[in-house]
């Protein structure tokens, strides 16, 4: 695979890929409706990747797209507001026009039946508007989720084609409002027109999971609490609320990250191999994985937020609580570690560590296996634990780091990786946005593994709700850490004892020039 | 990382080599070639034995004494090693203190006198008369006896200890090899000899060891449960050249098969050691190999190269086009055969030793082949993992795996994990094999050299083929240079279950 594919190949493998025998009707329609045109994920997100898919020929010809929002906007002032995150060249321009000739945009009131009237008359008045299919991107807040859907279902419903919500996180904010939402969203859709998204689950390497863990014979025998000694699931950012932590501080770093990301990569490690990759077998699994953790306790938790490094330059001066959105004395935490167990036969015992913060040191989203010593050892225990490291972001990489004799005269062992990095070993592949993979996934019903159902939602809130619960009421004060630092010491103790083994000798060697 | 200097590497190898033990490296040392004017000598031995020296690797106080029967002095030594010296401007001072501590005698193999005589050159030699002695046989089998008779009657050091360095071949079967075994160990103790098997002293051969039992990754899928087949494989891509009535006496059996590739299924196969001394990993080299029967003739291919019509220069040449082989010799420039270890661990796993002159490529590497995944969920689109050791050239360790296919797809396509010293280790010095067996030598440790009971495990194992093969005058069956070799040989492996789906490519 070393040329790149052009794009009716492109399509045409996939199509063949998403359907094997079964014709797609890329003759048909498709409407595609942005509720909160207006808004940032739209512009910054949304517009763009539907630009990109566009342009690569990966959606059906015969697509539209409609923005709709509360502002009183036009097509040319969404693409203007669109066009830094475009990523546009010259010789595009013109495929651009076009893509813009798709574009139509309506103003009215998510509250407001009239509104919803007008946007379905003027979706009816589109080429082949009558027998279209309909996907609705809900780039909204949650507040107006109810009359949103509630109008989408009673007003813009497509009677021909099918019909697809999407929605982003967050879903609720504790078990109870998560169930109520649930339950509102299917009195008015089946399930398999609700697309609940996680974005990290379009990240590259965490679609790779399943053909790592299932794919490969060799990590068969291994993958479990008799090889494998704990799980670290990461997801760290160096930048810190950046003037929108008055909405930050509503759902804190756990609702924001663990209960969701780092959550939905543990039940990848975790889950048993799956009858098929049909998507209803694959969540079959994870939600039977979920509801064998009991929710996190408190002792298992530790808290942070970070205050301004004096030294810092620009942003890293500033604390959490310097963010003038902040409120007052806010005891939310932006940083958060938690020891997760899995009470099966696979994993009884076997910790599952999930850290996540802002303004940390670093960019990195990760998943590692840390495995067991040798038994038996015959090296002076010389020997370090095995690892198994798939960085998701950024610079994907799979790396085992292993022992190996010391090159050259010696003959003991030291650290080393066997190493996998796309940059090199995939110079002239493009790995596409995580939006880019779910955007299409939701256009071919193929719902493969971007988003998840009400019951792993269930159980994923099940396990954090009464921790959250918690922290809501007796508001523990979380131990301040630096901009820019590895986080609260507190957490590596944490991540120690219950089993965690750093070394410090092993510094990951990058063989390839990038 | 800064390379160490020349103390700390011999301090750091001294103190690993020897624990807290003080070495004798304060006494003096005498390493004597015997058939010093020869190949192996000009082109491997003194030149090792000047890198060792360069790097401050051996023992202060080296002298080193040339014997052959050629009347030869220390500066004709000189001028035939230089061009396989590779010595830079900067050594020169170096050079020439090297040789000054070179002496040369002429003698006779067979004449108790000459080695007299060496014995009183050794001896006149500064702290000659207590000096530790290495007598390294670069000669012709032909001469072991006597050699080893005379050394052991002529040339023991009385206070230092005396290590007797042998080269293969050490027989030609079990009967020859057990004789000569049978007269080294009436003249030696077994820690005093040193048989060479030179793959032993390569970084990735020896790297197997620390490989396998020094990680928990390993542990678990080194069996049976998980090994479909492992393929042990050595390939040159030239033929004799020119040297073949010396090969024609052996084959490639005994050239390669029964030692190197042998070797290295050992260090494949065995159990785990109870520690890293020498003798208890031989011991588990030995163990195995008693659960090794002889290979079936139906379980062997043998081929002989012949010219390559297109082909240039050396490659036009087919094996009986060099003068110096018999007419019609059968004798095999290819085998493949197939190994079996009948234990719990193995039983039923087959063990592909492969190995060619003339072939494709230059080639050694050691390959486990993974079983299937069981409940396969991908549509049959997943191939065998495996895991490569390559030896030479360009040392490296990869895994061959499943990955998503990246980009805009789902499915799995093969990819690596790749460990290539060249990238990784940049600035590593990889020692030649024999520098670090050498130095072996020097520091007494016998874990990279076959002992007797290795040896005759080894002959055990392939004397009755090998009989059968000259006793039925077996033709083998003709390749072309440069190819692959003859492909009854894949279709051998792939009946025993060697699958080859031709998909993949190592990129590193």
């Amino acid at each position: 695979m070393t040329l790149p594919l052009s794009r009716s190949e492109v399509f045409g493998e996939l199509r063949q890929e998403l359907y094997d025998d079964e014709k797609f009707h890329q003759s048909d329609v498709h409407i595609f409706i942005i509720m909160g045109a207006s808004g940032d994920l739209a512009k910054k997100k949304i517009y763009p990747t539907l630009w990109w898919l566009f342009r690569d020929g990966l959606l059906p010809e015969e697509t539209y797209f409609v923005g709709f929002a509360r502002s009183d906007l036009t097509v040319d002032a969404i693409r203007t507001a669109c066009m830094p995150f475009m990523k546009v060249t010259e010789m595009e321009a013109e495929r651009l026009s076009a893509f813009f000739a798709r574009n139509s945009y309506i103003s009215g009131k998510y509250a407001e039946d009239a509104s919803f009237s007008k946007l379905n008359a003027h979706m009816l008045a589109l080429p082949g508007g009558p027998e279209a299919n309909r996907l609705f991107y809900l780039a909204l807040p949650p507040t107006v989720y109810h009359d949103v859907t509630k109008n989408i279902k009673q007003h813009c419903m497509s009677t021909k084609g099918w019909n697809r919500v999407i929605v982003e996180k967050p879903f609720g904010h504790d078990l109870q409002s998560s169930e109520e939402l649930s339950t509102h969203l299917s009195s008015l859709f089946s399930e398999d027109q609700i697309y609940r998204i996680d974005h990290y689950l379009g990240k590259e390497m965490v679609q790779n999971l399943m053909v790592l863990r299932f794919g490969n014979r060799i990590f068969g025998p291994i993958w479990n609490r008799d090889s494998v000694a704990c799980v670290v699931l990461t997801f760290k950012e160096p930048f810190g609320t950046q003037g929108r932590g008055g909405y930050f501080d509503d759902f804190g770093i756990i609702r924001d990250v663990m209960q969701n990301h780092l959550l939905q990569m543990l039940c990848l490690v975790a889950m048993e191999k799956p009858a098929s990759t049909s998507s209803d077998d694959v969540r079959d699994e994870k939600v039977k994985v979920l509801k064998c953790i009991t929710p996190v306790s408190m002792s298992d938790v530790v808290l942070g937020q970070y205050v301004g490094n004096p030294e810092g330059e620009g942003d890293a001066k500033l604390g959490y609580l310097d963010d003038p959105t902040v409120p007052k004395g806010s005891t939310q935490a932006t940083f958060a570690t938690a020891v997760l167990y899995v009470h099966n036969e696979r994993w009884d015992g076997v910790p599952f560590i999930l850290r996540c913060g802002k303004a940390l040191n670093e960019r990195k989203a990760e998943v590692r296996l840390q495995f067991t010593d040798v038994p038996g050892d015959i090296f002076d225990n010389k020997c370090q634990r095995n690892e198994l490291v798939v960085r998701v972001q950024p610079n994907e990489a799979i790396y085992a780091k292993m022992m190996s004799k010391k090159p050259g005269v010696y003959f003991s062992p030291e650290e080393t990786e066997l190493d996998l990095t796309y940059k090199s070993r995939y110079k002239d592949v493009k790995l596409p946005d995580a939006y880019e993979r779910l955007i299409l996934d939701v256009f071919y019903g193929a719902n493969v593994h971007y988003q998840f159902v009400c019951d792993e939602l269930r159980e994923a809130w099940r396990i954090f709700t009464p921790i959250l619960h918690q922290i809501d009421k007796e508001k523990p004060k979380p131990i301040p850490y630096k901009y820019g630092s590895r986080g609260p010491s507190e957490a590596d103790d944490l991540v120690k004892r219950v089993g965690f083994r750093y070394e410090g000798t092993y510094k990951w060697v990058n063989p390839h020039k990038l | 990382m800064e390379p160490l200097t020349r103390s700390e590497v011999f301090g750091e190898l001294r103190k690993e080599l020897y624990g807290d033990k003080q070495s004798s490296h304060s006494s003096t040392h005498v390493f004597i070639i015997l058939g010093a004017s020869g190949d192996l000598a000009k082109k491997k031995i003194y030149p090792t034995l000047w890198w060792l020296f360069k790097d401050g690797l051996l023992p202060e106080d080296i002298y080193i004494v040339g014997f052959a029967r050629s009347d030869l002095t220390v500066d004709k030594i000189k001028a035939a090693c230089l061009p396989h010296m590779k010595d830079t401007d900067e050594e020169l001072d170096s050079l020439s203190a090297f040789f000054k501590r070179n002496s040369y005698l002429s003698g006779r193999y067979d004449v108790g006198s000459s080695f007299e005589r060496l014995n009183s050159h050794l001896s006149s030699l500064p702290g000659g008369e207590t000096a530790n002695r290495l007598f390294y046989l670069a000669l012709p089998p032909t001469v072991y006896h006597h050699v080893s008779t005379n050394i052991r009657n002529h040339c023991m050091s009385c206070k230092g200890w005396n290590r007797v360095i042998f080269e293969k071949p050490f027989g030609h079967d079990l009967q020859s090899s057990q004789e000569l075994s049978a007269h080294l160990a009436n003249l030696f103790k077994e820690d005093q000899i040193y048989r060479i098997d030179h793959y032993l002293g390569k970084e990735m051969v020896q790297n197997l060891m620390v490989l396998r039992f020094g990680n928990r990754l390993f542990g678990p899928i080194w069996n049976r449960n998980s090994v479909a087949c492992v393929v042990l494989t050595f390939k040159e891509p030239f033929g004799t050249q020119g040297r073949g009535g010396y090969f024609d006496g052996f084959g490639i059996i005994r050239d390669v098969m029964q030692n190197h590739l042998l070797q290295m299924l050992c260090l494949i196969a065995m159990e785990k050691p109870t520690s890293t001394s020498p003798d208890d990993v031989r011991n588990e080299k030995v163990k195995v190999l008693k659960c090794i029967a002889p290979p079936n003739m139906a379980d062997v291919v043998l081929g002989q190269y012949v010219g390559d019509p297109g082909g240039e220069g050396d490659a036009n040449l087919g094996y009986l086009d060099d003068p110096t082989v018999p007419k019609g010799s059968c004798t095999p420039t290819f085998a493949t055969a197939v190994l079996y270890v009948q234990n719990e661990r193995w039983d039923g796993v087959p063990f592909i030793l492969r190995c060619g002159k003339a072939l494709n490529e230059r080639k050694a590497e050691v390959r486990l082949q993974f079983t299937d995944v069981p409940g396969d969920i991908f549509a049959d689109r997943c191939q065998r993992n495996e895991l490569v050791v390559r030896v030479q050239p360009d040392e490296a360790i990869y895994l061959k795996m499943m990955t998503k296919r990246p980009g805009v797809f789902f499915g799995p396509e093969e990819t690596e994990l790749d460990l290539t010293y060249k990238s990784r280790y940049k600035n590593v010095k990889l020692p030649d094999a024999y520098e670090r067996l050498i130095l072996d030598v020097f520091c007494g440790n016998q874990m990279h050299f076959v002992r007797s009971d290795e040896l005759r495990e080894a002959w055990r194992i392939f004397t009755p083929l090998l009989h059968q093969i000259e006793a039925a005058k077996r033709q083998p069956i003709p390749y072309t240079y440069g190819s692959r070799g003859p492909s009854e040989s894949d279709d051998l492996i792939q009946r025993v279950g060697f699958r080859y789906e031709g998909t993949y490519k190592c990129v590193t």
